[in-house]
C-alpha cells in the first residue's frame, strides 16, 4: 500500500516538473508558482499533517529513491524537441552539488565559508585549461578540477583552524574578492573575457556534444550532458548522505556545536574541520568541472561575491545541515530563475529578501534537519517499550 | 618626490574614508558583539541619498551642500535605526552565523535595490561638485582644494566621535554597556537607547564617507559599497576591533598599503587590494587583537 | 596557580574543595589540557600531559564534566553520548571508506551501549533519548554529560560541581548516581568538585582543600575539616564541618 502511494505520487510529482517546465504561457506558470508557494506554506503551518504524507516515504525509502532515479533518468525522453530545460535542469545539478559541498562546510561543520564561488571556479577554470591548453580527456580534468579545488584550498587551511566566526567569513569573503581579481587581471587564463571552447565531455570515443537516437527520439549534446549531471548529482548527494549519517557527521556537528567538549571527548578538532573543509571543496570543484565541460566557456563574472552569497542562501533557505532541504531549494532557486525570465534581474533582491525573512522568522530552513534516526531498528526497540 | 607626494595624499584621502566606515565596525562590535555586513551598502546608500538632493545644491551651491551633507546623514543614520531593528536586535539570542548571513543578505538587497530602482542604477553615477575646485601647489605637490576639505571634515569627525564617546553621557551610556550589559543595565542605562544612539553615529559616519567617496572620485556605483564594506571591516581589524584609534589606525595603514602597492609594484595597481587584503588575513592569523586590540583570551 | 602536588591513585575519590576563586575549576582544566602550565608537568600513567592537546589526554583516558553543562543542544540525547566512543577511539576517515562495514556495526553497538548506560541511570531518560538536549531537564543534562564521561570507562573521572544548581532533591539524586558509579568502577579515580561538605564528607576518601591557587590541606574529611588554614579560608575560622 505505501508503496504504491509512493510510486504514484512521485509520478504525479513528476508529471507536474514536466508540464511545469514545458509550459510556455507564463500564465500557467505563475499559477504553478502560486501553487507550490501554498504547498510549502500549508506544509509549514501543519507540520503534523505533513508529516502523515510523508511517511509512506521514510518507510519505502529504498523505493523511493530508486524509484525517483528511474524518472529523473528518462526525464529526456520528454525533452526531445524542447532540449534547452534539460540545461536549465543540469545546472540546478551542479547547483545542488554546489549547495551540498558548502553545506557539508558551513551547515554541517559550522566553517562561514564565503568563497564558494572561488572553489567554484577553481574547479571550473582548471577543467578549462586542462582541457583547452592540453587537451586532456574529461575523466582527466574532472578529477583535476576537483583537486585544485581542495588545493586551492588549502591557503586557507590556517585560517579556517585559526580563525572562528565573524573574522573567518572575513577572511573567505577577502579571499573570494583576491581570486575575483586575480581571474580578472591574470591574462594567461584570458582576463575578464575567460577561457571558451572548453570541449564537451568524452569518454571511451563517445563525445557527448554529438547526437544520437534510439528510434523517433533524438538526443542531443544537452540530454547527454543532463544524464552525466544526474550520475553525478547522484554520486554526490550519495556521497554526503553516507558522511552525514556515519559517525562522522555527527563529529563535524560536535565540532561545530561545541568546541570545547568536543575536545573534551578527545576529537581532534583541526583533523575534522579540514577533512569537512576538503570534502565540501571536492564536491564544489566537482560541479565547477562539469560546468566547464557543460557550457564550454568560463569566465570571471559567474566566480564572484554574488555567486557565493546565491550559494549560502541555498543552504539557508533549504536548512542548514539538511541535505533533501538544501536540495530542493537549490533546484527550486534555479530552475524559477530560469523559468521565469522576467524575475531573472530580480533574483537576488528576491532571495535576498527570503533569506531575511527565513532567518528571522524559521531559522531551520524550510526542511529543517533532523535528529539523527541511528539504525529504525534501534530506535523502534526503544519505542516499544 | 613629486610622484611619492601625491600617492602619500592619495593614500590619505583613502585613509579618511575607509576609517569613517571602520568606526562603524568597531563601535558595533564593541557595543553590540555584532559584525553589521552590510555597513558598507548603508555608506554608499548615504552617497546614492546625497544624489537626491543635487537639485537643492544647483540652487543654494554651499548652503546646499550642507543641506545635503546634513539630510544624508540624518536619513542613513535613521535607515541604519531601523536595519539594526530589523536584522541584528531580533537575532542577538541566535548563533553569531545568522546575524553575519542576516546583515550580507541586508546589504546584497540595499545593493540590488539601488542597482533596479535608482534611475539608471546600473551604471556609475556622476556625483556632484560640491567643494571648490582648484588648488595650490607647494614644492611641486599639487593639492586639490577638495581634498583639503575631505581631509578637513574627516579629521572634524574623528575628533567629534571621540568626544561623543568620552565626553558626553550618551557616550558614557555606551561605554558602559560595552564593558558589561547587565551592570550598566542596572546602572539605568537604556539599552534601546543605547543600541539607537550607536547605530545613528555608526551609520551617521558611513554616510559621510559615501558622500566624501563621492566627491573625491566624482562617481557612484552600487557596487562600491561591498568593497568598502570588506576594507572598513579588514581596517578595523587591524587596528583593533572595538578601539575607535585602532579603527582609524586600520584605515589609513590600510590605505598606505594599497597605495604604495599600486606605486612601487610593477603592474601592482591590479593587485593592490589583494596584497592588502592579505596583510589583513596575516594580521588575523597572527595578531588577531590587531594593533590597539587588548588581548582576551578564550574562557572555558 | 602555584605550588599543587596532588597524587591520584586508582580507586581514589578525591573531594576537591576551597572557597569561590581558589582554583578548583581552574585545576582540572590545566590537568584536561585546556589550558598549559606555565611550570612543571602532569605524569599519568608515567606518561608527561602536561603540555599534550586536550584531544590527546582525552584519549589517554581522563573524562571530564564541566560546571556549566556543555553539550550540543540541538543533537539527541544518544548523539550526545555515543560521541564519547568515537572521539576516543582514535576514529578517522579512513575507517569510514575502508571499513565502512565495522564501522556500521561498531555504530549500533555503541547506541546499545549508551543506552545500556542511560538504563543504569535512569528508565525514564531512556524514552527521551531521541529528544534534543535542550528540551531536557536539568538534572538529566548533567546525567547525559556524566554518560558521555563515562562511556569509554576512563581511569580518572573528573566532576567539576555536578550537584552545581540544583535543588536539594535533585542534588539527592545526583549524588546516588555518582555513588553508584563508585561501587560500579572501583579502579576508577574520581576527583569532584563540591561545595556541600556534608557531600563530601559522604562520599570521599581523601579531601584536597585549594586556597588562591595552592593547596593548603590534604587528608581525610576529618583532617581537613580541622585544619586551622581551611578553617580561616572559609569565612575566618568558623568550623565547617
Amino acid at each position: 500500500m505505501n508503496k504504491l502511494i509512493v510510486l504514484l505520487s512521485e509520478t504525479v510529482l513528476f508529471a507536474l516538473l514536466i508540464l511545469f517546465l514545458i509550459a510556455e504561457s507564463v500564465s500557467i506558470t505563475i499559477l504553478f508558482i502560486v501553487a507550490g508557494f501554498l504547498c510549502a506554506a500549508a506544509v509549514l503551518i501543519f507540520p503534523k499533517k505533513a508529516e502523515r504524507i510523508i511517511k509512506p516515504f521514510a518507510k519505502e525509502r529504498r523505493t523511493a529513491i530508486i524509484f525517483s532515479m528511474i524518472l529523473m533518468a528518462i526525464l529526456p525522453f520528454f525533452f526531445t524537441t524542447q532540449p534547452y530545460w534539460l540545461l536549465t535542469l543540469s545546472l540546478a545539478g551542479i547547483y545542488i552539488m554546489l549547495a551540498n559541498g558548502l553545506n557539508m562546510q558551513t551547515g554541517t561543520t559550522g566553517l562561514t565559508n564565503f568563497s564558494g564561488a572561488a572553489f567554484f571556479g577553481t574547479g571550473a577554470y582548471t577543467t578549462g585549461l586542462l582541457s583547452v591548453h592540453l587537451g586532456l580527456p574529461g575523466w582527466l580534468t574532472i578529477p583535476a578540477g576537483m583537486f585544485a579545488s581542495v588545493l586551492i584550498g588549502a591557503i586557507l587551511f590556517f585560517p579556517v583552524l585559526k580563525v572562528k566566526g565573524h573574522y573567518l567569513a572575513l577572511v573567505t569573503i577577502a579571499f573570494g574578492l583576491m581570486f575575483n581579481i586575480m581571474l580578472n587581471n591574470t591574462d594567461a587564463i584570458g582576463g575578464p573575457q575567460g577561457i571558451s571552447g572548453v570541449k564537451a565531455f568524452a569518454i571511451g570515443g563517445f563525445d557527448f556534444s554529438g547526437m544520437w537516437a534510439i528510434g523517433p527520439f533524438i538526443f542531443s549534446s544537452y540530454a547527454n550532458n543532463y544524464w552525466l549531471t544526474l550520475l553525478a548529482a547522484i554520486l554526490a548527494l550519495a556521497f554526503t548522505r553516507y558522511i552525514y549519517n556515519s559517525p562522522v557527521g555527527l563529529i563535524l556537528n560536535y565540532v561545530r556545536d561545541d568546541e570545547w567538549s568536543s575536545k573534551s571527548q578527545g576529537l581532534n578538532i583541526s583533523y575534522w574541520k579540514l577533512i569537512a573543509f576538503c570534502c565540501g571543496n571536492a564536491l564544489i570543484g566537482l560541479g565547477g568541472a562539469l560546468y566547464a565541460h557543460m557550457i564550454g566557456y568560463v569566465a570571471p563574472d559567474l566566480f564572484s561575491f554574488q555567486t557565493s552569497l546565491l550559494l549560502l542562501s541555498m543552504v539557508l533557505l533549504g536548512g542548514m545541515d539538511s541535505i533533501p532541504g538544501v536540495t530542493v531549494a537549490a533546484f527550486v532557486m534555479i530552475v524559477l530563475t530560469e523559468k521565469l525570465r522576467v524575475i531573472q534581474d530580480y533574483r537576488f533582491l528576491i532571495f535576498g529578501l527570503l533569506v531575511i525573512i527565513m532567518i528571522i522568522f524559521r531559522k531551520e530552513g524550510l526542511i529543517p534537519s533532523r535528529v539523527r534516526p541511528y539504525f529504525p531498528k534501534l530506535k523502534s526497540v526503544l519505542m516499544k517499550r | 618626490m613629486d610622484m611619492i607626494g601625491q600617492q602619500l595624499m592619495n593614500a590619505v584621502m583613502l585613509g579618511t574614508m575607509y576609517s569613517l566606515v571602520a568606526i562603524g565596525f568597531s563601535l558595533f562590535f564593541g557595543t553590540m558583539n555584532v559584525i553589521h555586513f552590510s555597513h558598507g551598502d548603508i555608506s554608499m546608500l548615504g552617497a546614492f541619498i546625497a544624489l537626491f538632493f543635487v537639485p537643492i545644491i544647483t540652487q543654494y551651491s554651499v548652503l546646499g551642500s550642507v543641506i545635503m551633507f546634513i539630510g544624508a546623514i540624518v536619513i542613513v543614520a535613521v535607515l541604519g535605526i531601523f536595519l539594526s531593528g530589523l536584522v541584528i536586535q531580533p537575532l542577538q539570542s541566535s548563533p553569531q552565523l545568522y546575524t553575519l548571513l542576516a546583515t550580507l543578505e541586508a546589504g546584497l538587497v540595499i545593493r540590488e535595490a539601488i542597482r533596479l530602482f535608482y534611475p539608471g542604477g546600473k551604471m556609475s553615477q556622476k556625483f556632484p561638485i560640491i567643494f571648490p575646485s582648484g588648488g595650490f601647489s607647494i614644492g611641486g605637490l599639487t593639492i586639490r582644494f577638495d581634498q583639503l576639505f575631505i581631509l578637513a571634515i574627516g579629521v572634524a569627525v574623528f575628533v567629534a566621535t571621540v568626544l561623543i564617546v568620552n565626553k558626553t553621557s550618551l557616550g558614557m551610556a555606551i561605554r558602559a554597556y560595552s564593558q558589561d550589559k547587565e551592570a550598566s543595565m542596572m546602572m539605568g542605562v537604556s539599552e534601546s537607547k543605547v543600541i539607537a544612539v550607536t547605530f545613528a553615529l555608526g551609520s551617521a559616519l558611513a554616510a559621510i564617507a559615501g558622500i566624501l567617496h563621492g566627491t573625491y572620485y566624482r562617481e557612484v556605483i552600487y557596487t562600491m559599497g561591498l568593497t568598502s564594506g570588506i576594507i572598513g571591516f579588514s581596517a578595523a581589524t587591524i587596528g583593533g576591533l572595538g578601539s575607535i584609534w585602532g579603527a582609524i589606525v586600520g584605515g589609513y595603514l590600510f590605505a598606505f598599503i594599497q597605495t604604495s602597492v599600486s606605486a612601487f609594484v610593477p603592474g601592482g595597481s591590479e593587485y593592490r587590494d589583494v596584497i592588502a587584503f592579505g596583510v589583513m588575513i596575516l594580521f588575523l592569523l597572527f595578531r588577531p587583537t590587531g594593533i590597539l586590540g587588548e588581548r582576551q583570551s578564550e574562557r572555558v | 596557580m602555584e605550588d599543587i602536588n596532588l597524587q591520584v591513585n586508582a580507586g581514589d575519590f578525591i573531594g576537591l574543595i576551597g572557597p569561590n576563586g581558589s582554583g578548583k575549576t581552574t585545576l582540572l582544566n590545566i590537568i584536561t589540557g585546556m589550558y598549559t602550565p606555565s611550570s612543571g608537568d602532569i605524569i599519568f600513567n608515567r606518561t608527561p600531559i602536561g603540555q599534550a592537546e586536550p584531544h590527546e589526554i582525552a584519549r589517554l583516558g581522563i573524562a571530564r564534566t564541566f560546571q556549566h553543562i556543555r553539550l550540543c543542544n540541538e543533537l539527541s540525547a544518544l548523539d550526545n553520548i555515543i560521541i564519547g566512543y568515537f572521539g576516543r577511539s582514535r576514529f578517522s576517515i579512513r575507517h569510514l571508506f575502508f571499513q565502512g562495514k565495522k564501522v556500521r556495526q561498531k555504530q549500533l553497538a555503541d547506541a546499545e551501549k549508551a543506552v545500556a548506560f542511560v538504563r543504569f541511570f535512569s528508565e525514564e531518560l531512556v524514552d527521551r533519548l531521541f529528544d534534543k538536549v535542550k528540551d531536557l531537564p536539568y538534572i538529566d543534562r548533567r546525567r547525559i554529560e556524566i554518560c558521555r564521561a563515562l562511556v569509554t570507562e576512563p581511569k580518572i573521572l573528573l566532576l567539576d560541581e555536578p550537584t552545581a544548581g540544583m535543588n536539594p532533591e535533585e542534588t539527592m539524586e545526583v549524588i546516588d548516581d555518582i555513588i553508584k558509579i563508585r561501587e560500579s568502577y572501583q579502579d576508577m579515580a574520581i576527583i569532584m568538585i563540591e561545595h556541600d561538605m556534608d557531600v563530601i564528607h559522604k562520599i570521599s576518601n581523601r579531601v584536597v582543600c585549594l586556597n588562591y591557587g595552592k593547596k593548603i590541606a590534604e587528608g581525610t574529611f576529618a583532617e581537613v575539616a580541622n585544619n586551622q588554614e581551611v578553617q580561616s579560608a572559609y569565612l575566618g575560622g568558623e568550623t565547617i564541618a
